[in-house]
C-alpha cells in the first residue's frame, strides 16, 4: 500500500519537472471534463428551475388544444375548440374531479397606452378562474370576478413588471385609466409575473374578462371560439384516467375531433416536463459525445507525451532495472504517472466547469432575478468525471508503460 | 494484514552468503547475439572463479566481450549456454523478476556514466535501490546517509547531480552501490569519465572498500586503473587469454 504512494510521489515530482508540458498535455482532458461538468450542472439548474415553475403553477392542470395550434401554420379552421366544448366538460358527470377551468381567447393584441407611454400587449381574455387555475398570486388590488363578466366591465389585471414600468409602483397602478386599443379600461389588480403561462415570452400580458373582450374586439363569427383551455383537477386524481375521460368528453361533443382524434392534444403539465427533460437529456448526451471525442483526443495526446517521456528516460529505466526494478514496477510507475496526469487534468476540468456554470447561473440571476435559478452541484457527475479522467489515463498510458517495462536493462543503459 | 511478498533475491543472499564456496563459478559460459541471420559470438567460452574478497579487473579492447561477460556475471543478461553458480547455487533459467531481485539484493553497480537520476538529490539517488527492496522510508534514509558518509559526501546529500563535480557524482553512485550491502560490486569503466587525479581518488576509495572485505569486479581498458586490482583477466575475441 505504501508502495503506491511512492509511485504517486515519484509521478508528481516528474510532472512538476515539466510543468509547461504537463499542463499542455492535460488541456484536452481539461476541456473534455470541463464541458461535461458545465453542461450537466447547467442542465440540473434548468431542470430545477422548470420543476419549480411547474410546481408553482400547479401540476394538477391539463392543457387542451387543437393539434398544430403551437406550430407556425396554425390548425385548420375546423380544428377549433368552442364554448360548447367548455360547457360539455364543465357539465360532464364523467369529470367530477374538475376544480376549475380557464378557457378563453388569447388571439387579441392591442396597444396599451397610459399618458404618453405605449406598450404592445397580448390580451388574455378569460373567466375569473384563470387566476386560481394558474395559481397566480395577487400583488395588489383585486382580480376580476363573475359580476365583471356579467357586466362586460372594462377592467384589466396587469402583471407586476408592467405595472412598475408604467406606474412606478404597483399601488400607483390601481384605479388608473388606460387605453387598450381605442377603449378605456381601469386597472383593478396586479398579478405576479408569469414566466410559464401561454405567450409569456416576448410581449407583455394583460388579463381581462372574456365577455368584455369578445364584445369589443372579437369578430362576430369567432364569438364562440376558445383558443386555449386549462382544466384543473383535484389533487390525487389519476391523471391518465382523467385525461382519457377528458378527451372522450370533448370528442363525443365535437364531431370534428371525433373524426380526427389526432387533431386534439391533451397534455398534462407533468407530461410537458417530461418532454422537456427528454430534450435536455438529448442535449446533454450530445455535449457528452463531443466531450468524449475531446477526451479521446486528449488521451491520444497523453499517450504521445508518455511515449516521448519513456524515450527521454530510457537510461533511467535501464538504471532502475539494473538496481532491481521488475518489469511490473516500471509498468506501474509510468501508468501511475499517466493516471496522475489525467486525474489532475480532470480536477482542473471540474473546477473550470463548475466556475463556468456558476457564472452562467449568476448571469441568469442578474438578468432574471425573479426566476430564482439555483446553482446545483451534482456530486455524482464530479465523481464520474474524475473517474473518466483516470480511466483515460489508464487506457492511454498502458501502451507507453508496457513499452517502458519491456526495455532490456543493458540496451536501455546504453541508449543515447 | 497482507502477507509480505518474499523478496527472492534476499532469500538467495541469505542462503549463500555464509557458504564457504566461491562467490562466482562459471563454466563454459557462452553468449551469442544474432544480427539478422548473422551469428555474433560475444563470449565464446569462459571458465572463471571469483572468491569472496577478490578484486578482479577484466581487461580487453572494445569488442573483446568484456562488457558482455560483466553483464552475464551481474545477471543483467542470460547466457546462451554454460553454467553459472552464484554462491554455490545454479542460477540458470531464472526469470526476469528473479534476476531483478537478485541484482537488487546482491549487487551494486558503478557505471562510467554514473547514471544518476537528474534533478534528484544525492540522498534520493542513493536510496533508490532500497525502494525496490521493500525497506521502510525511514530505514532507506538512514542507510543512504550512512552510505554517503562512507564516500565522504554526507554534507552534500541535498545536492542534485548537476550541482556536483564528476568525482562527487561517481562517489554518489558508489554510495548507491553500497547502500544495499551487496555481495558484489560491479564497476564498468568507473574512471572513464574522470580526470587522472579524480580517477586516482575513486580507485583509492574502491581499494579501501576492498580492504574492508568487499568483492569487486571491474571492467576497464586502462592498465593503470587495472593495476589497483588484485587479479587481472584479459578478454580477446570472446575468450579469456
Amino acid at each position: 500500500m505504501t508502495m503506491i504512494f511512492v509511485y504517486i510521489q515519484t509521478a508528481l515530482k516528474q510532472l512538476l519537472k515539466n510543468k509547461g508540458r504537463s499542463v499542455l498535455t492535460m488541456l484536452g482532458i481539461i476541456i473534455g471534463i470541463g464541458s461535461v461538468i458545465f453542461i450537466l450542472t447547467i442542465g440540473q439548474a434548468a431542470k430545477g428551475f422548470l420543476l419549480g415553475q411547474i410546481t408553482k403553477f400547479g401540476t394538477n392542470v391539463i392543457e387542451v388544444a387543437p393539434a398544430g395550434s403551437f406550430g407556425p401554420f396554425g390548425g385548420s379552421d375546423e380544428a377549433q375548440l368552442t364554448e360548447a366544448d367548455v360547457k360539455a366538460v364543465q357539465e360532464s358527470s364523467l369529470l367530477p374531479e374538475i376544480t376549475g377551468i380557464s378557457a378563453g381567447d388569447s388571439s387579441v393584441s392591442r396597444t396599451l397606452a397610459y399618458q404618453d407611454q405605449t406598450v404592445q400587449v397580448s390580451i388574455f381574455a378569460d373567466r375569473p378562474e384563470v387566476f386560481s387555475v394558474n395559481n397566480y398570486k395577487n400583488k395588489g388590488g383585486r382580480f376580476f370576478n363573475n359580476s365583471d363578466m356579467q357586466n362586460n366591465a372594462r377592467v384589466i389585471v396587469i402583471g407586476e413588471g408592467l405595472a412598475k414600468d408604467l406606474f412606478d409602483t404597483t399601488d400607483n397602478a390601481i384605479g388608473k385609466e388606460v387605453k387598450l386599443g381605442d377603449s378605456l379600461f381601469t386597472v383593478i389588480g396586479i398579478s405576479e409575473d408569469s414566466s410559464l403561462g401561454p405567450n409569456s415570452f416576448g410581449s407583455e400580458l394583460v388579463y381581462a374578462p372574456l365577455s368584455t373582450i369578445r364584445q369589443l374586439f372579437i369578430d362576430q363569427d369567432k364569438q364562440k371560439d376558445v383558443t386555449f383551455m386549462l382544466v384543473q383537477f383535484e389533487q390525487g386524481t389519476n391523471v391518465d384516467s382523467f385525461k382519457n375521460r377528458l378527451s372522450y368528453v370533448i370528442t363525443e361533443n365535437h364531431a370534428y375531433f371525433k373524426e380526427n382524434p389526432d387533431q386534439l392534444t391533451v397534455v398534462s403539465r407533468e407530461q410537458a416536463l417530461s418532454i422537456f427533460t427528454a430534450i435536455l437529456v438529448g442535449i446533454q448526451a450530445f455535449i457528452s459525445a463531443v466531450a468524449a471525442i475531446s477526451l479521446m483526443v486528449g488521451g491520444i495526446g497523453i499517450m504521445n507525451i508518455m511515449l516521448v517521456t519513456v524515450k527521454e528516460r530510457t537510461k533511467e529505466i535501464g538504471l532502475r532495472k539494473a538496481i532491481g526494478a521488475k518489469n511490473a514496477s516500471i509498468l506501474i510507475q509510468f501508468l501511475v504517472e499517466s493516471v496522475v496526469l489525467t486525474t489532475i487534468g480532470g480536477l482542473i476540468g471540474v473546477a473550470l466547469g463548475l466556475s463556468l456554470s456558476g457564472l452562467a447561473v449568476l448571469t441568469a440571476n442578474i438578468l432574471q432575478p425573479d426566476w430564482g435559478v439555483q446553482f446545483v452541484v451534482v456530486p455524482s457527475a464530479i465523481l464520474l468525471a474524475c473517474g473518466t479522467a483516470a480511466i483515460v489515463g489508464l487506457i492511454f498510458g498502458i501502451y507507453p508503460a508496457y513499452k517502458a517495462s519491456r526495455l532490456h536493462p543493458i540496451e536501455a543503459l546504453r541508449y543515447e | 494484514m497482507a502477507k509480505k511478498i518474499m523478496h527472492r533475491g534476499k532469500a538467495h543472499k541469505e542462503r549463500v552468503s555464509e557458504a564457504s564456496v566461491p562467490i562466482i563459478e562459471v563454466r563454459n559460459l557462452k553468449k551469442t547475439y544474432w544480427n539478422g541471420n548473422v551469428e555474433i559470438p560475444a563470449v565464446r567460452s569462459v571458465d572463471l572463479t571469483v572468491e569472496k574478497g577478490d578484486f578482479l579487473a577484466i581487461m580487453g579492447h572494445s569488442g573483446s566481450g568484456k562488457s558482455t561477460l560483466m553483464n552475464l556475471l551481474a545477471f543483467l543478461d542470460v547466457p546462451t549456454s554454460g553454467t553459472y553458480k552464484f554462491g554455490g547455487e545454479s542460477i540458470e533459467n531464472f526469470d526476469d523478476d528473479y534476476l531483478a531481485d537478485l541484482r537488487n539484493a546482491t549487487i551494486g553497480f558503478v557505471f562510467q556514466q554514473f547514471h544518476l537520476l537528474p534533478r534528484t538529490s544525492a540522498l534520493d539517488n542513493v536510496r533508490l535501490p532500497l525502494q525496490y527492496a521493500g525497506v521502510s522510508k525511514q530505514e532507506q534514509i538512514e542507510r543512504a546517509v550512512e552510505a554517503l558518509k562512507v564516500v565522504g559526501l554526507a554534507d552534500r546529500m541535498d545536492h542534485k547531480p548537476n550541482e556536483l563535480s564528476g568525482g562527487q557524482q561517481q562517489r554518489v553512485s558508489i554510495a548507491r552501490a553500497l547502500v544495499n550491502n551487496p555481495m558484489l560490486i560491479f564497476c564498468d569503466e568507473p574512471t572513464g569519465n574522470l580526470d587522472s587525479t579524480t580517477s586516482h581518488e575513486i580507485m583509492e576509495m574502491l581499494t579501501a572498500l576492498h580492504d574492508e572485505g568487499k568483492t569487486i569486479i571491474m571492467v576497464t581498458h586502462e592498465d593503470d586503473v587495472a593495476a589497483y586490482a588484485q587479479k587481472i583477466i584479459r578478454m580477446k575475441d570472446g575468450v579469456m587469454v
